[in-house]
């Protein structure tokens, strides 16, 4: 944080949800900055290639199910004419019905094949708004908490807490699975986990800042059917 | 030696070693990724896209045990892990930056101390270079003294041939017995033209004066401008042909469990961190500065070789886009 002064940030829908996770998490202050929303219609899911154009083919998944062309509630968002919206194949919900129509030892033949080939980098958790703990559970070693090597345990251990510990926080900015340089779909996880938070507790990631999300608070009136 | 090989006899070729039993490894798609790992069938085998990791998983997995222990009572039981297991290996597909790699991590596996690991499947493998028709945005094998059809570590070089096939050139002792082992496969070279090779875009560095300045510049303003937005993660390193850091761990219950060697990455923030809470190199500016001064000055002065091979993986990968042969570039204008 700068002496004085609040701290510029551009944000797009989805860096300005993850900003709002972490105002609900007491990480961040409103007041601390000011922000400045850009119209966005998309991103490339790809960097490799930067002269490439925006098409149904170059776009990032995660902007297939994007509907809030327009950050709401920023300090300044130029005025401009609100980017065309193109209803695209919403990729995650067609992984996720092809994933859920599967039995679960083949959903977890599929997720063991993806974890294999990770090589425990963490790119994902280094990259990922939310992760910020001072101390990993998987850096601990005494006691070590997680197998640190990347073999089919220790890799297995890491995603599942990973998609855990995201459980209704993640903002959806797909950052974890851009930069996975072994191409490990981690959002596809992630909309998994909060599709459930949505049907189970009705709570998505959004604009306005919550104290609690409901994985850390507990209310007597919660649905406790699943208890038997 | 020089011999010429269709693709189909090629791949012919492949499975009589499969067939034989033989431990073939090579680029192969797995969940959608191009690895190099052992393949089922020739037919696994990639020929037109790099490796998302290097090669010297072959050679250098990502994690290996090293031991294993028991413990009954008061008596403890060690299980050694004996090198002399690893199976004969051929390796194929290996382009120019991953095979030129190879000699560079025998200097540090056979230095002070013998990597038995290392040495051994380095011992049992006959490695067939593939040359480069095609390069991308982050190639430059080129900057850093090679070229895509350098047969620097290969023991057989192929390079393709206008209208398929592949010319076949050996490099050692073992590219030769490799050849006239499968002479039957091959026919003598008749003439045909080699593809065009692909041309990296960067221009050649000149490593001596980015060494020289790295000499003097331990400390330099220019490492915060160069690596504040490096998120520290160990991505650059994993997917590197010639990074080699390694960490080693138990893992297991009191009972019983495995010593497991598996890789580290100077990037990330525990990696000099002290018993005792101090870390030397407590940001990470000074973490990069690190990576760049062990590629290019600290292996140069030990073992007078650079620890680049210009693949562009590091490039390729980077979540904040640290582009190694921008800054050597920087580096080399100062």
């Amino acid at each position: 944080m700068p002496k004085s002064g609040r701290v510029g940030i551009v944000v797009k829908s989805c860096d300005l949800k993850a900003l709002v996770g972490l105002m609900g998490e007491s990480q961040l202050k409103r007041e601390q900055i000011y922000l400045i929303g850009i119209p966005c219609s998309g991103v490339l899911a790809s960097v490799m290639q930067p002269n490439q154009h925006l098409t149904t083919a170059s776009i990032a998944a995660k902007c297939t199910e994007c509907t809030e062309l327009i950050p709401p509630g920023c300090d300044f968002t130029p005025t401009v004419e609100p980017p065309a919206i193109s209803v695209l194949e919403q990729r995650y919900a067609a992984e996720i019905a092809r994933l859920e129509a599967m039995t679960p030892a083949e959903r977890w033949e599929y997720w063991k094949e993806q974890f294999s080939k990770c090589i425990k980098c963490y790119a994902c958790r280094q990259v990922c708004p939310f992760c910020f703990c001072e101390q990993c559970l998987c850096d601990r070693n005494r006691p070590q908490m997680v197998e640190q090597t990347p073999r089919p345990a220790g890799n297995t251990a890491w995603h599942l807490m990973r998609a855990m510990h995201l459980a209704g926080r993640c903002a959806g900015c797909a950052e974890c699975e851009r930069v996975c340089p072994m191409d490990i779909p981690l959002n596809l996880l992630n909309r998994k986990m909060a599709k459930e938070l949505k049907e189970l507790f009705g709570s998505e990631a959004g604009f306005t800042v919550q104290d609690k999300g409901p994985l850390n608070s507990y209310d007597e009136h919660d649905d406790q059917s699943f208890i038997r | 030696m020089q011999k010429q090989i269709s693709e189909a006899n090629l791949r012919l070729l492949l499975d009589s070693l499969l067939f034989k039993g033989q431990r073939v490894v090579g680029p192969r798609r797995t969940a959608g990724t191009v690895l190099y790992e052992p393949l089922a069938a020739a037919a696994d085998l990639v020929m037109d896209e790099l490796p998302r990791r290097s090669v010297k998983e072959a050679f250098f997995p990502v994690c290996e045990d090293l031991l294993e222990y028991r413990k009954q009572g008061q008596q403890i039981s060690l299980d050694n892990i004996t090198p002399d297991r690893f199976p004969e290996t051929v390796l194929i597909g290996v382009r120019p930056c991953d095979a030129a790699a190879i000699p560079v991590l025998d200097a540090v596996f056979s230095w002070d101390y013998q990597d038995q690991f290392f040495l051994e499947r380095r011992k049992k493998t006959t490695i067939i270079g593939l040359a480069c028709t095609i390069a991308d945005d982050a190639c430059f094998c080129s900057a850093v003294g090679l070229a895509p059809n350098d047969p620097k570590g290969a023991d057989v070089m192929l390079t393709p041939l206008q209208g398929g096939g592949f010319l076949a050139v050996s490099q050692s002792e073992k590219g030769v017995t490799f050849l006239s082992t499968w002479q039957d496969r091959f026919t003598e070279p008749d003439g045909t033209a080699t593809q065009p090779l692909a041309t990296p875009e960067p221009k050649p560095l000149d490593l001596k004066k980015i060494k020289a300045w790295l000499d003097g510049h331990f400390e330099d303003a220019a490492w915060d401008s160069i690596a504040t937005r490096c998120v520290g993660c160990g991505a650059c390193a994993f997917v590197c042909p010639a990074c080699h850091c390694f960490d080693i761990i138990d893992e297991g219950t009191e009972k019983a469990g495995k010593r497991r060697k598996f890789w580290d990455a100077c990037g990330f923030s525990k990696f000099t961190n002290h018993a005792s809470g101090h870390n030397p190199r407590d940001l990470q500016p000074k973490r990069y500065r690190n990576r760049i001064m062990h590629k290019f000055k600290y292996y140069d002065d030990k073992f007078g070789q650079t620890l680049c091979t210009g693949c562009g993986r590091c490039i390729r990968v980077c979540p904040v886009g640290i582009d190694i042969a921008g800054v050597l570039e920087e580096i080399e204008k100062k």
